[in-house]
């Protein structure tokens, strides 16, 4: 093969790779950065060459980072996979952090030594497995509710209807008020109960053209009087455009009702409460989504979320309301549904100033 | 400071048998006193096969039966319609689901709790069923004797 035939072929390569490939030279300057580089890390070749490599490195691994380059290119190995011990992160132009694969090689040409990196985009991989973890952990959760419900129903029958059986026939105050107490506990625990079995016995989902806007409607008149009573102002901002979802409408009935009654309780008594429902356009999403949907937004004026616990409230049994009044059950409830549905749940709070959360949902395909 | 009979109610269906058939006895026995309560006569039974034997020698006026015991299950329900057919059957479960409490309709049930029942609601359901069937079934107070 002649020397210009084998340069073409590896251009060729490198443009249609699908993987991230960059070289470094000695100074861990950016020699080559191809196509696909460009789309992981949004930054065009022509900006990102000639640029140090930690660029694209979060800060607080770029130390680390050239030690271990230097570590091995005094090593005798030609190439190696990177973060055996640990992930690597990726840092994109717009500063979003990203979890990687890479593996490294080196070369010596034309006199000077080359690092060439090639990596891989893992997000959408470390997304599903985390999905997955999470729905085999609430199945567990579900089988072993279920069985513990059958279990338990009867005993606490029996509590209750013992303690309301004495209340009834006792003529001193503090028993009976002692029995109300019994009464109330029991009563939680069913409440508790009830809310995981909604959970585990969710029947499949059943999808079928369904107008989210009407869910709204219908959730927020069902609550119209409570708003009312505390003087929450309701503000609506439904598009009148919205296509149809792909979706169960008694589930997603569930999950607004469900963020809508979150919201009220986080709000107490004055303030707003706002649900919005748009189409978010592929384009505007992070790469691993290639249609548009719909996106309802439930957000409201209440006490916000702390920052550390944004992360746990989808978790089951995690609640921040006080004793009693929450089953830390309902944002599970919630985030199941949404990911069954293969559509996406987040949020975004500031303690004092309210939180929203954010939940995309697929679109129906247009029938033939 | 608890009274055994500070409730004067008195029994305002003498002679109305109903039985009462669960496994757990704490259970049987608070459902038997909340009837006896009411004035009812009560027999208690744990388990299926007795459901289907005191049938032989008893006609109560309607039954309360757990859904989840030996012998038990919606079949027990489907065989008391055959041995009675006029006679209420009230089915409970802890926690069933919809789907059960929709089997358990179809399977004869007059009414459906899931445990824990509120015994207000059980009586309530036990009240409207005698009212509508009336008093038509012989209920002889008299064998009364498994309680």
């Amino acid at each position: 093969m002649d020397p210009k035939t084998s340069r073409e072929q590896l251009a060729g390569i490198l443009l249609s790779a699908m993987d991230a490939i960059i070289t470094v030279d000695a100074g861990q300057r950016i020699v080559l950065f191809n196509p696909a580089a460009e789309l992981m890390f949004r930054c065009t070749a022509e900006d990102a060459l000639g640029q140090p490599i930690t660029r694209f490195i979060p800060e607080r691994f770029r130390e680390g980072h050239h030690g271990h380059v230097e570590t091995f290119g005094h090593a005798k190995a030609t190439n190696r996979r990177m973060g055996a011990l640990g992930a690597v992160s990726g840092l994109r132009a717009d500063g979003e952090e990203f979890p990687v694969e890479a593996a490294i090689s080196q070369v010596e040409a034309g006199g000077q030594k080359l690092y060439t990196v090639i990596l891989r985009d893992i997000s959408l991989r470390k997304q599903l497995e985390e999905q997955l973890r999470q729905t085999e952990r609430l199945a567990e959760l579900g089988t072993l509710a279920s069985g513990m419900a059958h279990e338990i129903g009867t005993p606490m029958n029996v509590i209750l209807g013992r303690a309301e059986f004495l209340q009834r026939k006792t003529k001193d105050p503090d028993t009976a008020k002692g029995l109300q107490t019994i009464i109330d506990q029991v009563e939680r625990i069913t409440r508790i109960m009830n809310q995981l079995l909604t959970f585990a016995r969710r029947r499949p989902i059943e999808r079928r053209p369904m107008n989210l806007n009407k869910v709204v409607e219908e959730t927020l008149e069902m609550l119209q009087e409570r708003c009312k009573r505390h003087r929450i102002e309701v503000v609506t901002e439904l598009s009148p455009a919205l296509p149809s979802a792909d979706a169960d409408p008694v589930q997603i009935s569930q999950v607004v009702l469900n963020l809508a009654i979150n919201a009220l309780h986080a709000i107490g008594d004055g303030g707003t409460l706002r649900i919005r429902t748009t189409v978010v356009p592929a384009k505007s999403r992070p790469s691993n989504h290639s249609a548009d949907m719909i996106e309802i937004a439930v957000s409201d004026s209440g006490h916000g979320i702390a920052a550390e616990d944004l992360d746990k409230i989808f978790n089951p049994f995690f609640t921040t309301k006080e004793v009693g009044k929450g089953t830390g059950l309902g944002l599970t409830v919630v985030h199941g549904i949404v990911q069954e549905h293969g559509g996406q749940i987040t949020v975004e709070s500031e303690p004092q100033k309210g939180t929203t959360f954010l939940i995309l949902l697929p679109i129906a395909s247009p029938h033939p | 400071m608890l009274s055994g009979d500070g409730d004067s109610k008195k029994p305002k269906e003498k002679g109305v048998s109903i039985l009462v058939a669960d496994d757990d006895p704490a259970m049987r026995s608070l459902v038997s006193d909340e009837l006896k309560d009411e004035g009812y006569c009560v027999v208690q039974v744990s388990d299926g096969l007795e459901v289907l034997h005191c049938l032989r020698d008893v006609s109560p006026d309607l039954i309360i039966t757990d859904l989840r015991m030996p012998h038990g299950g919606l079949d027990v329900v489907a065989r008391i319609k055959e041995v009675v057919p006029k006679t209420p059957v009230i089915l409970m479960t802890a926690f069933g689901d919809r789907e059960t409490e929709s089997l358990a309709y179809k399977w004869g049930a007059s009414a459906y709790f899931n445990k824990p029942v509120r015994m207000a609601d059980l009586k309530e359901a036990v009240k409207n069923l005698l009212d509508k069937d009336g008093h038509t079934k012989s209920s002889d107070g008299g064998r009364c004797n498994h309680g």
